[in-house]
This record gives C-alpha cells, structure tokens and sequence, in this order.
C-alpha cells in the first residue's frame, strides 16, 4: 500500500508564479543565472548539481527562495534538480495533484480491486490518489475515482481536481458498498478492457 | 611634532596621546607596523573610550579586541558558511575546519596573520594567502575566527572526494569538474584515452595533472551522453532541446500580470533619440542603456548585455532592436487577460516568436544544446533522453520510440508487421525469458510457438493497457523492447 508523502503546512508553492520570481532573481543574481535555465518542463540546471553547487546556490539565495526551490525540484520531478531535493526534507508538496502528476513514477501502481463505471473508477482503496494504467486518479467520493486530466508531454501545475457528478451514474453510490472485483487479464486479443 | 594622532618617523610609528602604549604594542607585534596600527586604532574609537580607562594598556587593547569580536559573532552569516564551504573542498570535516582554521589564525591567543601557519593548517594555499592581503579580507577572517571561537553552530561538511587545485593552487568547484569530465571525456576507455583527448582539447588542468586522467576515468567509466529532447509549449512538437531558447523562456516566464508602461516610456525615449545623440552623447546613452537593463530585470525581461552590446552596433541596429522590444512589451500590456496567464501567452503565440528572432539577432544568440549523461546502455542503436510523462504506447506509435529505463529511450524504425516481429522472436527464442516457449521453436511448431509468444506478449501488454489502447500497436512495442533486449 502506498503512503502519501506526509504534507506539512508549507504555502502550496505556485509553480507559474515561482517561474516567474526566479528569472527575476536569476537576472540579479549571476550566480543563479549561470546553472540554471528554463526548458519547456520549466526550470533546469545545466551542470551537474551535487552538493558543493547546491550549497553554493543556498548560500547565494534567500531562505525562502532556496526552500521553494527545493519544493519546485520536488514538484516537477526534473532530473537535473533531483540533488536539491535531497535538502529539507521537511518541505513536502501540499499539492500532491501536481506532485504526482510529475511524478508518477514515484505512485506505486495499484494492484487492487476496481472497476470502471460512468467514467469513473470504483477502487476498493482509501487512498487519496491511484496509479492505473499510466493515468493518475484522485479520490473524489469514498471509493471513487476520477483521472486528473493532465498533461504529459509538459511541466503540470495548478491542477484541476476531477469533477464529480454522481448523477451521470447513479449505480455507482449502490455499488461503493459492494464486494469490489476485477478479472485478471490475460490476454489481448481485443480493444477493449473486459472488467466485472 | 605636528598636531597629527599618528605620525611614521623613519618607518616607526609615534603617536601623540599614548606614546608608550604604542611602544609596548611595537614590542609585542615584533614591530609590523600595519598590525600595531589596528591595534593602536582600537584605543581611539568611541567604544573604547566610552571605557573611561584613563592610561591603557595592552592588555587592555586586546581584551576590548576579543570583547569587540566575540559580540559581533552571533551566528554564521550566509556568506561565513559560503566561506567555509570553498574551504571545505579539502576533504574534511566541520571540527576539522573549525580547529584547523582557528588554529591557523591563532598568534599568542588571538587572532593573527601568520603566513608560515596558515600554510601549514593545509587549509590554505600560498595563493590564497596572497588574496588574504586586503584589509577588508583580513576582517572578514578574522570576523569568522571569532564566531567559530564562539559558536556551537553546526556547518555540515560537503562529502565531494574529488579534490581538484587548478594550476593557480585553487580549489575548483567538484561539480564543475564532473561536469567538464562528461563534457569532454565521455568514450574514453583508458588514462591514455584521457591525456589524449586532454592533448586534443588543449585542457591545461588534466595536462599540467596526469594524475587527474584516472579521476576522469572513474568519471566517466559505464557512463553515456544521450542527446536531449523535449516537447515545444507552443507548436507541440518534439525537438532536441536548447539551453537558451528565448522563446521557451518568454513562454516560462514573461510575468503577464505587470504593468510595463514606466520601461515602455524609457523605451521609447531612447529610441527616440536622433542619431546624432548616440554619435555626440554616446556615454550618456550608454549609460541609459545600462540603466535600462536593470529596469528590465526587475521586471523579468532579460536584456543582459544591451550596452554592452550596443557598443559595437549601429544606430539602426540598436533602434531595430529597441522598436521590437517595445511592440513586444506593448503586445504583453495589451493582452493581459485577466488573472489567466496561460490565455494571455496562447494569445502571443505569434508575437513571441517575433520578438524572440529579433532578441537572437541582436544579443547574437544560436541554439545551445547539452547532451544528459546516463549509465550507460551496453548495445548498440540511437538512444535519446526524454523527460516526458507521457504513455509508452503514445511515444511509441508518434515517435518511433521504445522506452529503456526511465527518460531513456531508444529510437527504431517501426516498418515491420507484427507477424515480422513474431518471426524475428521465433527465430531468436533466447530473447524470450526462460519457461515462455514450452514448445520447441521448429518449423512443425510454428503455429503453436507463435501463440505461446502472442501471449506471453499480451501479457506484458496489458500492463499498458488503456480503454483507448491499440493492442496492436501495443504488442508491436513491446516485441521491439523484447527483440533490443530491453
């Protein structure tokens, strides 16, 4: 079973917004200039970051400056940051929806019993987030789940949560309580994905 | 005498309210005036006499000295740990630092330049004592002396075991160094390789430092470039990426919800200038130019470089580019679209670009790329590095590609059916894990070896399987990872 990353009561950190404030700081400061970039996945380093140069940076930037980027590095899951994220290890993402958006790799796949219905998934799990096939789910009613509609090519940030009608399929409150199954596939041998 | 505090007869200093204060400090500093100086100084400043010590004396001195330094050392500012870390690159630790750099500045109890003993702390090199020779150096070491005296603050110590002087002796950055390493030595399969890339380069460092060949080595040992792609936020398509694309970084980072009319007006004005005002006033509008670009980086708008620049430009050229980036900036405060930042960059789409080439044109910028380095992967085929979170099967059936590990992956020319796969797979059954075929792949057993490899297939499948998935093209990719043995 996967345990959410523990959330502290650190402001959610606007990615756009940080984006933005760091190219103002980094056009102050050479320094900052020097390692980092800005890709279509947002911030990047363009050196090898290991311990000397992310001390170096946190001793060149605020506090506040340096703690945001370590939420930022553990926020977008990019490779080249992924040293910064080894500091603070209290500053964990309040937005686990972004967070887990790029990261998904870092959602144990899950492994248990659903079902899908009226375009949600029925999961037999209580936790607040699922990784089925590739697509991230949230928790929108106790043991139901919508997909965050995300994008998978770019940085996310500022992420929606799923809507949920539960008029669209009024089967699915009936069911919550219900023995949840799933068959195991198999095999392919069509496009469609038989559940029951 | 002169009515002077302090006068240098004959290279002594004598002075006029303690005069056998200053003898006693002589004695005791073994007569470096510039040291009897400071420490004569101290009885003259308004701490010190607010003591009211009518006939002071050494002891005194260096008592309000020490007193004076341990009030000041609170706690270690961000540039002392900034300090400590540069010394730090020698590999040690916090206590170790701490000791050996008190005791490197210790004379007779206090603080002291001895350069003998800072040498020797090993902390130290002759080059770096030479940098200490300004007085403004000096106290900011000694400032530091006194809060590592007086601090229980704990520095963490980096853990770097790559200890790299240049030829000046000066400790370099170990991530700087890792990084030239994979820069320019990656392929190198022996020392020799190393020294001879190092020739080929003209890389100093490595070539005055034979010894530093082995360090690269293990470097850059098991280890691949892999050229870098991404996806572009406004066309959507895929390239190789850039380290400074200017239109990624508008798109990133142009602030929409500020208002640019007070550089606008600056702007303008300067581009208003006839070109007369360049020609006769050329320091004062290279002045304003300077100005501006630190108007503009307060605003988030790089122009880094503009007066600079500009000095080896036309007045057309510098007027072409101040015209482009006013219609830009004037473009952003019109279409400000209220608190949706995305909206108001979509409805750029095409002026971003425009300023962009314009902003290339001028600052001379060309595409930067950088190459990601990874373990390596053991096999031959074009690999690349993607960060993406997008599904195998789509990177798959738009791009050609499989995925190796995680933002590797490897680019093929899917032209094959997937019965050409299958047979591939049938005729290298060593592909397939053992206890897959339990039939032996003959030509009699075609038939049934195939199903065997279909389903083992769609089992692997199916772990990407989506409610919008092509089974097909599913199975395809992964018979293609199978058949690269990934």
């Amino acid at each position: 079973m996967n345990t959410p990353i523990t959330v502290n009561g650190l402001d959610n950190l606007d990615i756009s917004k940080f984006l933005i404030d760091f190219n103002k700081l980094a056009l102050k400061n050479p320094k900052v200039q020097n390692l980092f970039y800005f890709s279509n996945r947002g911030l990047e380093a363009n050196q090898v970051v290991g311990e000397f140069t992310a001390r170096d940076i946190k001793n060149s930037i605020s506090e506040r400056d340096f703690d945001n980027l370590v939420l930022y590095s553990k926020l977008s899951g990019n490779e080249s940051l992924s040293y910064f994220t080894n500091f603070n290890n209290d500053i964990s993402p309040e937005n686990m929806r972004d967070y887990y958006a790029n990261n998904l790799s870092q959602l144990p796949a899950f492994y248990g019993k659903y079902y899908n219905r009226g375009g949600y998934v029925v999961a037999d799990s209580n936790l607040d987030y699922l990784k089925i096939k590739n697509g991230l789910y949230e928790r929108v009613a106790p043991n139901v789940y919508a997909e965050v509609q995300r994008n998978s090519r770019y940085l996310n940030y500022n992420l929606s949560k799923p809507t949920y009608d539960n008029s669209v399929d009024p089967q699915i409150q009936g069911q919550q309580s219900q023995r949840i199954r799933v068959r195991k596939m198999n095999n392919i041998n069509d496009e469609t994905i038989e559940f029951c | 005498m002169t009515n002077c505090e302090i006068n240098i007869e004959n290279g002594i200093p004598v002075v006029k309210t303690y005069p056998s204060l200053m003898q006693d400090i002589l004695e005791y500093t073994g007569f470096n005036v510039d040291r009897a100086l400071d420490l004569y100084g101290a009885v003259l400043t308004d701490e010190f006499q607010e003591l009211n010590i009518q006939n002071p004396t050494l002891k005194n001195i260096t008592s309000f000295i020490e007193q004076d330094s341990i009030d000041n050392a609170k706690k270690l500012s961000a540039q002392d740990r900034q300090n400590l870390l540069n010394i730090s690159l020698q590999p040690t630790y916090m206590e170790d630092i701490k000791d050996r750099f008190i005791n490197a500045f210790n004379v007779d109890g206090e603080f002291g330049i001895d350069i003998s003993k800072i040498v020797a702390s090993g902390l130290f090199t002759n080059s770096d004592v030479l940098e200490m020779s300004s007085k403004e150096n000096i106290n900011k070491l000694k400032q530091l002396y006194y809060k590592l005296n007086n601090t229980d603050e704990q520095f963490e110590s980096i853990t770097s075991n790559i200890n790299v002087k240049n030829n000046l002796f000066s400790k370099l950055n170990p991530d700087e160094f890792i990084q030239n390493s994979y820069d320019f030595y990656i392929g190198s399969q022996t020392e020799q390789d190393v020294i001879n890339k190092a020739n080929e380069i003209g890389d100093d460092l490595i070539l005055e430092n034979n010894s530093l060949a082995s360090i690269v080595l293990d470097l850059v040992k098991n280890k691949q470039s892999f050229v870098q792609y991404e996806g572009n936020l406004l066309t959507g398509t895929v390239g190789r990426k850039e380290t400074n694309n200017t239109e990624t970084k508008l798109v990133q980072t142009l602030d929409t919800n500020q208002d640019y009319s007070s550089l606008l007006s600056q702007i303008d004005f300067i581009r208003s200038r006839p070109i007369n005002a360049y020609v006769e006033d050329y320091y004062l509008v290279n002045n304003f130019l300077y100005n501006l670009e630190n108007q503009a980086a307060d605003l988030g708008v790089d122009i880094s470089g503009l007066a600079t620049i500009s000095e080896d430009s036309t007045y057309d050229e510098i007027v072409d580019y101040l015209d482009s980036l006013y219609n830009f900036l004037s473009d952003v405060n019109d279409s400000k679209i209220e608190a949706n930042r995305e909206d108001t960059i979509r409805s750029m789409q095409e002026t971003i670009p425009v300023y962009a080439e314009s902003y290339n044109n001028f600052f001379g910028i060309s595409p930067e790329f950088k190459n990601a380095v990874s373990e390596k992967v053991n096999r031959n085929g074009v690999f690349l590095h993607l960060e993406t979170n997008e599904s195998q099967e789509d990177l798959f059936k738009t791009n050609s590609i499989i995925k190796v590990r995680d933002n590797i992956y490897q680019k093929i020319t899917d032209d094959n059916t997937l019965e050409d796969l299958y047979n591939l797979l049938f005729a290298n059954p060593s592909l397939l894990p053992n206890g897959v075929l339990t039939i032996k792949p003959t030509e009699v057993n075609r038939d049934l070896v195939y199903e065997e490899i279909d389903q083992y297939v769609s089992q692997l499948a199916a772990n990407h399987l989506t409610e919008t998935s092509d089974s097909e093209a599913l199975k395809k990719m992964i018979t293609y990872q199978l058949l690269n043995n990934i």
